[in-house]
């Protein structure tokens, strides 16, 4: 019940909006996500810790004659993810509040038609039902970059949409490949996915087909190209989507799909995924080095932290798994922190570019304060909430394969180096004409940066019931792949 | 049957009209009527006795589902096509030669002896060939309808030869007889042969599909507009469902023949049609091209040789259909206002005309098979009633189509947020009404797919 009225309110408020007009938009769009937030607690509330099997269920047959069934529940993977979209989007709707964008309306309205697609995607227990939320949830964000983008839009959006459309093509494939695998009449439910039996070379092939649709989404080296532009160009609600929740689809589908389906498949190709995540993850963090855009390099610093999840995922450990999940949840929140704070300080100071920033802590200490925390985050810094998570994907990663834990492990220390070092170059320093364009938060920025502040130091310090959550469903999927937990 | 009757009624009507001056209602008397004949189809549903004219037609669930499908295409048509319905002295002429082409192409989708189908598709495109050459001072419009109707001469004569040679072999003209006789080890099989392929390149020829397909993009962008909306859609419909049933039901068992040819066709249709449709300018041209892709994937129903593959047909055609008109409506619209429908004539349009952007979106999306529009689901059918007993080479080869096909319908949509422009094109009623429909049905059949399989 929880789960339908999590997925339909969104999109019922979302269609809505469209026949409204002026400031009452906003307003309805922040009440109605605010709305959805407290529905999302009232599912953490409730929710049974101790299975790992999906709950809140809703199963209603859709298209019979295919055996396609509208198959929605939580397990606890999903409610986390679930979770991390109805805290973030009340903060994204305020966030692009300040910002006098055209035809507001829109906008407000395809946000939320967004976020039905992102929670169909994390709820969908039929794989039919997951493809279709997959396509839905890349439409609203398609448009939001298309509409309100910078100069290039029309050809990087145009990039996105197809490499992503490809990507998911081939996953349709896979996917119409396995359903006609089930015993007849065949089925797209997950369960009875999960439980066939494919043989090796089967596998072994159908990994590629899921495993491009999930990694161009994440994005994974060398499939990557698209979202440095991507990121850059659309306006910050939909770099914050995107890099917030949206770079979670991936991994949160190989979680579901990839790992449980083709068990076999991983044992073979794994080494190789986990090793371009790995290359993936140091490249980003090298080109994030030598960004002079803000806006790009934490666009990088972002693609380097969903390859190490994904690294993290493909170990097969129990950490790294537990530990992806957690990071999934922990880098929603640091990404939107940072795009948040690089975007007041672009709106400020008219400038994205490093090296004509400077002297802001002179003026507005709260800000700089804020803007330290939620870098540390990024960085991982005990206490904070990127620790938890970035430490078990270490230690799981570790577990696979030391070598790969110490390239991993560089991406750490490489991102202290490009965040501090950007941060003094934006923040610290002295006087400059810079600060005197520059002022302290005001309430409404306070307003959307205390509850990330909150959520990044509880994520740090008391991550247990986070954990405890993710730890059942994390095990359930370990036994579906019938291996071993090291 | 009785909704055979009406639109037959319907086109007397209009000829009257002529004679007892009462030209200015015809319009809105073919709406109703059509209306009126929807209702009755759907009233028709799971008859008892389907066969009628001694065996001539036959009315089937399936052919009914066939029947609502160019109806309600028929009808929506003529709401878009108020325009040329205007009094000009010609209008009962028109609204008669389109009431019989849908006339002509019922008894394409209800017949049930070859004889009627020659009947049916010769109706439908003597028809059309006069439709398209209406605009008489235009040159292209001479030229569509000179090359439209050699082409079709063409074709014509594969198709008659076709079933000769099938009569030849078989004694019979009746398609269940003739299935009869394919499945017991036919005798005068080099006729038969012959006669099955010669009836495939004739009807090939009729859905636009590759190598046949020279005519369509000429014809297509010199008809007036309205016209070329009404070929791509009922025409179209029409065509594949005449194509289903006679290779599905009376050559089903020698599948052997036709399958490695129509597979061949199917694949270059898709290819060639969207990768053609990537360097059109105009938008008339590049949904001649879309078109023979369609046809293509149309194919995929007929070789899949199920019962699966025909309700798929009916959901495809209707989502193609709809789409289509929506396309065409609004490409209408724009090329009065605008003088061309070349792909600049959109640009920067996304800013004041919220239901061209809307319906352009929608039915460009479900064009080019995006979830969760109805499109997709059309594809999703027919590529799973292919699989049922066939490998996956031509759906892969279908989806690297689709993955093409997502540039240039994306192009439009782009174009619509292109550049600077207040300017508003004024949409008439009936044409809002058009988009409207269309929009609502495109999404209803998205939400609930199962409508063509008595799902509702």
């Amino acid at each position: 019940m929880i789960t339908t009225a999590l997925l339909f309110f969104p999109l019922v408020v979302g269609l809505l909006l469209f026949l409204l007009k002026g400031e009452t938009v906003k307003k309805v769009a922040l009440g109605a996500s605010i709305v959805e937030f407290l529905l999302g607690v009232v599912a953490f509330v409730n929710f049974n810790k101790g299975n790992g099997l999906p709950q809140y269920e809703l199963n209603i047959p859709w298209i019979k004659s295919l055996g396609i069934n509208f198959h929605i529940g939580m397990d606890g993977i999903s409610l986390l993810l679930v979770g991390l979209t109805t805290f973030l989007l009340p903060l994204i709707i305020l966030a692009a509040n300040r910002n006098s964008y055209k035809n507001p309306t829109n906008l407000y309205a395809l946000m939320l038609l967004m976020q039905f697609g992102l929670i169909g995607v994390f709820t969908a227990q039929d794989a039919f039902l997951f493809y279709i939320f997959w396509e839905v949830a890349l439409i609203p964000i398609y448009f939001i970059a298309l509409l309100w983008g910078g100069e290039q839009k029309v050809k990087i959006t145009f990039k996105f949409f197809i490499y992503t459309l490809a990507g998911s093509l081939l996953m349709l494939v896979g996917l119409i490949y396995v359903y006609f695998q089930t015993p007849a009449p065949h089925s797209f439910s997950l369960t009875s996915l999960y439980e066939l039996e494919l043989t090796n070379g089967t596998q072994s092939w159908l990994f590629w087909l899921f495993f491009f649709a999930f990694a161009i989404k994440m994005p994974v080296f060398p499939f990557h190209s698209w979202l440095a532009d991507t990121y850059t160009d659309a306006p910050t609600p939909g770099t914050m989507l995107l890099s917030g929740i949206m770079s979670k689809m991936g991994v949160y589908g190989a979680i579901r799909l990839l790992l449980p389906i083709v068990p076999q498949g991983i044992m073979e190709w794994g080494p190789l995924a986990i090793t371009l995540a790995i290359i993936g993850v140091l490249y980003a963090s090298l080109m994030a080095m030598y960004q002079k855009d803000y806006k790009r390099l934490i666009a990088y610093s972002s693609a380097a932290h969903v390859g190490l999840i994904a690294a993290g995922v493909f170990s097969l450990t129990h950490n790294g798994m537990v530990g992806g999940v957690i990071q999934m949840v922990a880098h929603g929140i640091s990404a939107f922190g940072l795009f948040y704070v690089v975007d007041i300080l672009v709106n400020r100071t008219g400038s994205r570019d490093l090296d004509k920033l400077g002297g802001i802590r002179v003026v507005a200490p709260n800000y700089a304060t804020a803007f330290l925390i939620i870098l540390l985050a990024s960085i991982a810094l005990p206490l904070t909430s990127g620790f938890v998570g970035e430490f078990l994907l270490m230690a799981g990663i570790y577990e696979y394969n030391s070598w790969l834990a110490f390239f991993g492990g560089l991406t750490t220390i490489l991102g202290a180096v490009y965040m501090l070092k950007s941060y003094q170059k934006a923040v610290l320093g002295d006087k400059t004409e810079i600060s005197d364009k520059f002022h302290d938060l005001v309430l409404q920025e306070k307003i959307i940066l205390i509850p990330v502040i909150l959520a990044i130091f509880i994520l740090g310090v008391y991550p247990k019931p986070f954990i405890e959550i993710a730890e059942p469903a994390v095990k359930n999927l370990f036994s579906l792949m019938s291996i071993t937990i090291k | 049957m009785k909704a055979l009757l009406l639109v037959s009624g319907l086109g007397f009507l209009g000829i009257l009209s002529e004679i007892l001056n009462f030209k200015k209602f015809i319009y809105k008397l073919s709406i109703v009527g059509l209306l009126a004949a929807i209702v009755v189809t759907f009233l028709e549903w799971d008859n008892p006795t389907p066969a009628y004219f001694n065996n001539m037609v036959y009315f089937d669930n399936l052919a009914i589902s066939f029947i609502a499908v160019l109806l309600i295409t028929g009808l929506l048509w003529f709401l878009m096509a108020e325009s040329i319905f205007e009094n000009d002295g010609l209008q009962s002429d028109k609204s008669t030669l389109v009431l019989f082409s849908i006339v002509g192409a019922v008894c394409m989708v209800a017949y049930n002896n070859i004889t009627m189908l020659f009947i049916g598709i010769e109706i439908l495109s003597i028809c059309m060939y006069v439709l398209a050459g209406s605009k008489k001072e235009s040159l292209g419009s001479n030229e569509s309808a000179m090359k439209y109707f050699l082409m079709g001469a063409f074709a014509t004569g594969f198709l008659l030869m076709g079933i000769a040679f099938i009569y030849g072999a078989s004694a019979s003209f009746d398609v269940m007889e003739i299935k009869a006789y394919m499945s017991n080890s036919p005798q005068n099989i080099e006729l038969v042969y012959t006669g099955i392929i010669l009836l495939a390149i004739g009807l090939a020829f009729k859905i636009s599909a590759v190598p046949f397909h020279f005519w369509a993009p000429d014809v297509y962008e010199g008809a007036p507009i309205q016209v070329t909306a009404l070929m791509s859609t009922i025409v179209k419909t029409a065509a594949i469902a005449a194509f289903y049933k006679l290779f599905t039901v009376s050559f089903g068992s020698q599948e052997i023949v036709w399958s490695t040819t129509l597979s061949y066709i199917a694949a270059l249709s898709v290819l060639i049609g969207n990768i053609i449709a990537v360097f059109q300018s105009n938008v008339k041209r590049m949904l001649a091209y879309s078109g023979i892709s369609h046809a293509g994937y149309l194919l995929l129903a007929i070789l899949a040789n199920n019962a699966a593959g025909g309700t798929a047909l009916t959901y495809y055609t209707l989502a193609y259909s709809v789409a289509t008109i929506a396309a065409f409506t609004v490409v209408a619209n724009v090329a009065s206002v605008k003088g061309s429908s070349d792909f600049t004539s959109f640009e920067g349009l996304g800013k004041k005309n919220k239901l061209i952007t809307i319906s352009v979106i929608v039915s460009m999306m479900s064009l080019a098979g995006i979830p969760p529009f109805a499109g997709f689901f059309g594809k999703y059918f027919l590529f799973t009633s292919y699989l049922e007993n066939h490998s996956i080479n031509l759906v892969i080869i279908g989806l690297i189509g689709s993955a093409i096909s997502i540039y240039y319908y994306f192009r439009l949509i782009v174009n619509l947020f292109k550049g600077e422009s207040d300017e508003v094109i004024p949409l008439s009623l009936t044409s809002k009404i058009v988009l409207i429909i269309a929009i609502i049905l495109t999404v209803a059949m998205g939400i609930f797919p199962e409508i063509m399989n008595g799902g509702w």
